[in-house]
């Protein structure tokens, strides 16, 4: 099944907008930081969970933009928002007294020691997408070659995560329902309180 | 009770949109197998749509029509699934979860297989995100 992209998603273009979209969420992380507004701050967080599925769409992997998209952009934000109108929170953070300066530059060292050991580290990874490297060279190759014989369908991404590792997506979706039954679980009331309210 | 009455452009939007966005994610769930998609994706995009829903038009779908209940039940009903299509293998005398006995040809069994969990993981997923959302609707 062959098609031809159009010449705009050339990979020269895709990683130019990579790196644009990576200073974006440079920036909307720092503002993040500094505002002090809780509503700006659930709207900031919307903007950064959408520059970070337009990431991963842009590093070839469309199934974790869709599922970024959904959760982050719109469900958290509603959440955040219903709990913010309910709770009638009041929106601005209060300022601490002069140890809060300390922490800050504490903090701030910290984060500057983790960029650089970081930075080192990262500059010696193979490139990515790399075809030699012991990443894509064992288990993945298996995976893409073996796939259309085993199980015969197009997309490899389901192949593993539903045949190859079915059971480890067993797990996943059982913890799913065990973190929504412990929520219903943390927020719900008993009768006795209900009725100690009424009267 | 309209809660967006004094923005008609939101209304007339999302009345015409939202039918659109349940359809895709059942489109996403059937389709997971030859395009990305598949339980999780589908799942997040149902849900969201049903929560654009309640939002917007302030419908009490998660008090009146769809209870607390409902959804828990639906939820479990989704891990069952999964669990039960990995059980069939044990009786034709082979491992948990072999998808090679559930048809004769090899890969129309893989396919079965992958269709089956897949819908369960999409009702889990769909029933508990509506479940979290409902819960803060509840007068705590």
């Amino acid at each position: 099944m062959n098609f031809q992209s159009p010449y705009l998603l050339d990979f020269v273009f895709s990683s130019g907008l990579l790196i644009v979209s990576l200073f974006i969420l440079i920036i909307t992380s720092l503002q993040l930081i500094v505002c002090q507004d809780l509503l700006k701050n659930t709207i900031l967080l919307s903007i950064f969970s959408i520059f970070t599925s337009l990431c991963y769409l842009l590093m070839d992997s469309p199934d974790v933009a869709m599922t970024e998209s959904a959760l982050g952009a719109c469900l958290s934000t509603m959440i955040f928002l219903t709990i913010i109108r309910k709770f009638k929170i009041n929106h601005t953070i209060h300022q601490g007294n002069s140890s809060y300066c300390f922490k800050n530059i504490f903090a701030l060292v910290l984060c500057v020691m983790f960029i650089i050991t970081l930075t080192y580290i990262g500059l010696q990874l193979p490139l990515y997408g790399e075809a030699i490297s012991p990443v894509n060279s064992h288990l993945s190759k298996y995976y893409l070659e073996n796939t259309a014989i085993d199980i015969g369908i197009p997309s490899v991404v389901a192949a593993i995560l539903a045949s190859y590792r079915g059971f480890d997506t067993l797990g996943e979706t059982t913890v799913i329902l065990i973190a929504g039954l412990s929520v219903v679980l943390i927020l719900s009331k008993k009768e006795e309180e209900i009725k100690d309210e009424e009267v | 009770m309209k809660r967006f009455k004094n923005f008609p452009v939101i209304n007339v939007i999302t009345i015409f949109v939202i039918p659109y966005i349940l359809l895709y994610a059942i489109y996403i769930q059937i389709n997971g197998e030859v395009s990305p998609g598949g339980g999780f994706q589908a799942g997040a995009v149902f849900a969201s749509g049903l929560i654009a829903l309640e939002v917007i038009y302030g419908s009490n779908l998660f008090k009146h029509y769809i209870s607390l209940n409902a959804l828990i039940v639906i939820a479990i009903i989704g891990v069952i699934i999964y669990a039960s299509t990995g059980f069939i293998p044990l009786f034709f005398n082979s491992n948990y979860l072999n998808y090679y006995t559930l048809a004769s040809d090899r890969h129309l069994a893989q396919e079965t297989g992958i269709f089956l969990i897949e819908t369960g993981v999409g009702f889990t997923v769909s029933s508990v995100i509506c479940l979290i959302y409902s819960i803060f609707q509840i007068d705590l």
